[in-house]
């Protein structure tokens, strides 16, 4: 067996190209479907546990899809916004939990999740340093995105300026990160939090700048009893600082400023059918299960993922003649080395074995790399799921 | 048991795959000795039996009737497996191609029994080493056979066949693809190493010019006589 081994070893070592062709071909069919299923695994494992943690998604109608998708996984879709009236109105109800979510900016190319403080406590979210975000201009870095940054508790971090040549566009905001989540294989790590307040002063709703009575009177253009029109180079202020938070305001009805969506958390499944069924009854907006959504999306996939079973199935036939073939050519070309070997005094077991043991050399560097590959390939891609 | 290192006493050998002429292929001898340390030609056309006859005393074929003898053991009486495992331990082989295997080094191939029978793989190398500073090889143990001389490639050929220390060496027609000063150079080198090594012998040869260099020759179209 040794001496087979041996000289199977030293034949597939001193014929790379014929070894590495059947290699290639036996990792490709083992690895190509294992990567498949462990990457759709996981990526099913976390879209389900993610969803089955929020049990309603309530906002603007449309696309049912886009709406959990962008409430869950933060990706930013064109959801059309809804009021914060919306949430003010679910969250009277008193056998729901309801957060409002924010989703509209980026920082430094993750996006800015403004959500109400109750969303940490529901989600099992613990800071790793810091606090939550309590204050305008506070921020929370999700682990991965302080990794990523290398930024943490104590520095700042800018908004991603979104118009360059629109002057009424705010300029990027200074945020404050007050905290680091610890770390949960989930969105949540990618992205940046902010409290809702702090998402309006980045759309322009909120704003801060210096009282009238303070302001350099070179800037004012016109003034009356009740009014100062100032001059459109009055900077307003684009850091939010113990000094300076107490002057942002909104102009108009907080209850009218814009919102993605509402998360909602039913005590139980009666909250979660009565509460359903009512914003679903009204009109105006929408209620989506996310757990049922996930579940649609990956009835889909499934059925295309058969069509891709039989990909690989033929693949795996053509590997398997493939490989046929040169061993059949391989055993053909060795005819003088076998039947030397015969005569000197190898055994027929022997010489089986030693054909055999060329396509179990292949056979096993194959399927290593193939698993290789594919295990390599979920570590690459199973936080790809988050940001892409 | 014989004291010869090879005896054959009434061997009969039938073989329907060797057939001439549609008739199977037939072979008879009556009687033949052949002592330790002695060399012995096998001359004769082609298909009158020298690699039948190498055949069966290496025990790749039984006779069908007869007595067979080698190194002691009576190869007549024994299956297949263990025929096989006297000629691994006991019968040195040369062959008309050399079959040095290509993708294996000088010194691979001088120990290709050991990927067979690896358990005296020690003792093989220590003689491997021997043999090549005899036969003036040892610089070149490195290289593949296709980096060889043909002659390079002829002393790597009887290394292998001598590794074992065996006491009979088959010589199957070595010099048949080479040039009369080759062939002498060669015949004089295995029978030289054979020698050394206190082997018995035997080589199938066409050239008839080098039989003085033989204790015996056996000439095959005289099968039931020996000349000598």
């Amino acid at each position: 067996m040794t001496g087979a081994l041996r000289l199977g070893l030293l034949y597939a070592l001193r014929h790379r190209a014929q070894t590495l062709v059947v290699a290639v071909c036996i990792a490709a069919t083992v690895g190509l479907p294992v990567a498949a299923n462990l990457v759709l695994s996981h990526y099913q494992r976390q879209l389900n546990s993610r969803a089955e943690s929020i049990p309603l998604v309530v906002g603007a109608k449309g696309s049912r899809f886009d709406l959990a998708f962008a409430a869950l996984y933060f990706k930013e879709q064109p959801v059309e916004p809804v009021k914060m009236s919306l949430f003010t109105e679910i969250a009277q109800d008193p056998n729901v939990i309801a957060v409002p979510v924010h989703l509209r900016f980026t920082a430094r190319d993750k996006p800015i999740v403004a959500v109400g403080v109750d969303y940490f406590t529901l989600r099992g979210l613990r800071p790793a340093a810091g606090s939550f975000p309590l204050l305008l201009g506070d921020a929370v870095l999700g682990a991965s995105v302080a990794a990523e940054l290398g930024i943490g508790v104590g520095d700042t971090i800018f908004s991603d300026q979104r118009e360059l040549y629109d002057l009424s566009v705010p300029p990027p905001l200074k945020l404050r990160v007050v905290g680091v989540l610890e770390q949960t294989s989930s969105a949540d790590d990618h992205a940046v939090f902010t409290g809702i307040e702090t998402s309006w002063v980045l759309t322009g709703d909120y704003h801060g700048h210096m009282e009238s009575t303070e302001i350099d009177e070179s800037l004012v253009m016109a003034r009356t009893a009740d009014h100062v029109a100032v001059s459109p180079s009055m900077a307003e202020f684009n850091e939010i600082t113990d000094e300076n938070i107490y002057s942002f305001h909104a102009h108009g009805d907080p209850e009218l400023l814009p919102i993605t969506g509402v998360m909602v958390f039913p005590d139980d499944m009666k909250a979660h059918t009565i509460i359903k069924a009512r914003i679903n009854n009204q009109g105006d907006f929408q209620a989506v299960d996310p757990g049922k959504l996930v579940g649609e999306l990956f009835d889909v996939v499934f059925r295309v993922k058969v069509v891709f079973d039989w990909l690989i199935l033929l693949m795996g036939v053509v590997t398997v003649l493939l490989v046929s073939l040169v061993s059949l050519l391989a055993t053909r070309l060795r005819a003088t080395e076998l039947e030397t070997l015969a005569r000197i005094g190898a055994s027929r077991s022997y010489l089986a074995l030693l054909v055999t043991m060329q396509l179990v050399i292949s056979l096993a560097i194959g399927v290593a790399v193939g698993l290789s590959g594919a295990y390599t390939t979920l570590i690459i891609l199973k936080d790809s799921i988050y940001t892409m | 048991m014989s004291d010869h290192a090879i005896s054959l006493r009434q061997i009969e050998f039938t073989h329907a795959n060797l057939a001439q002429e549609g008739a199977p292929f037939r072979l008879r001898i009556d009687e033949l000795d052949i002592d330790a340390g002695s060399v012995v030609a096998c001359i004769g056309p082609s298909g009158s039996g020298k690699s039948t006859m190498l055949d069966l005393i290496s025990g790749i074929h039984a006779p069908a009737a007869g007595q067979l003898t080698v190194a002691g053991h009576a190869m007549h009486a024994l299956d297949a497996e263990a025929r096989r495992s006297v000629r691994l331990k006991e019968i040195g082989l040369v062959f008309q191609n050399l079959a040095l295997v290509e993708y294996l080094t000088a010194y691979e191939n001088i120990l290709l029994t050991t990927f067979i029978d690896s358990t005296s793989v020690g003792d093989l190398k220590k003689r491997a080493q021997e043999l090549a500073e005899t036969l003036e090889i040892a610089h070149l143990l490195k290289r593949r056979p296709n980096r060889l001389s043909q002659g390079e490639r002829q002393r790597v050929a009887i290394c292998r066949a001598l590794v074992t220390s065996p006491k009979v060496l088959l010589c199957d027609e070595p010099t048949g693809n080479l040039d009369p000063e080759r062939s002498a150079r060669t015949i004089d080198l295995l029978l030289s190493a054979g020698s050394a090594s206190g082997a018995a012998v035997v080589m199938a040869t066409h050239d008839h010019t080098l039989l003085d260099r033989f204790d015996k020759v056996v000439d095959m179209n005289q099968l039931l006589g020996v000349s000598t």
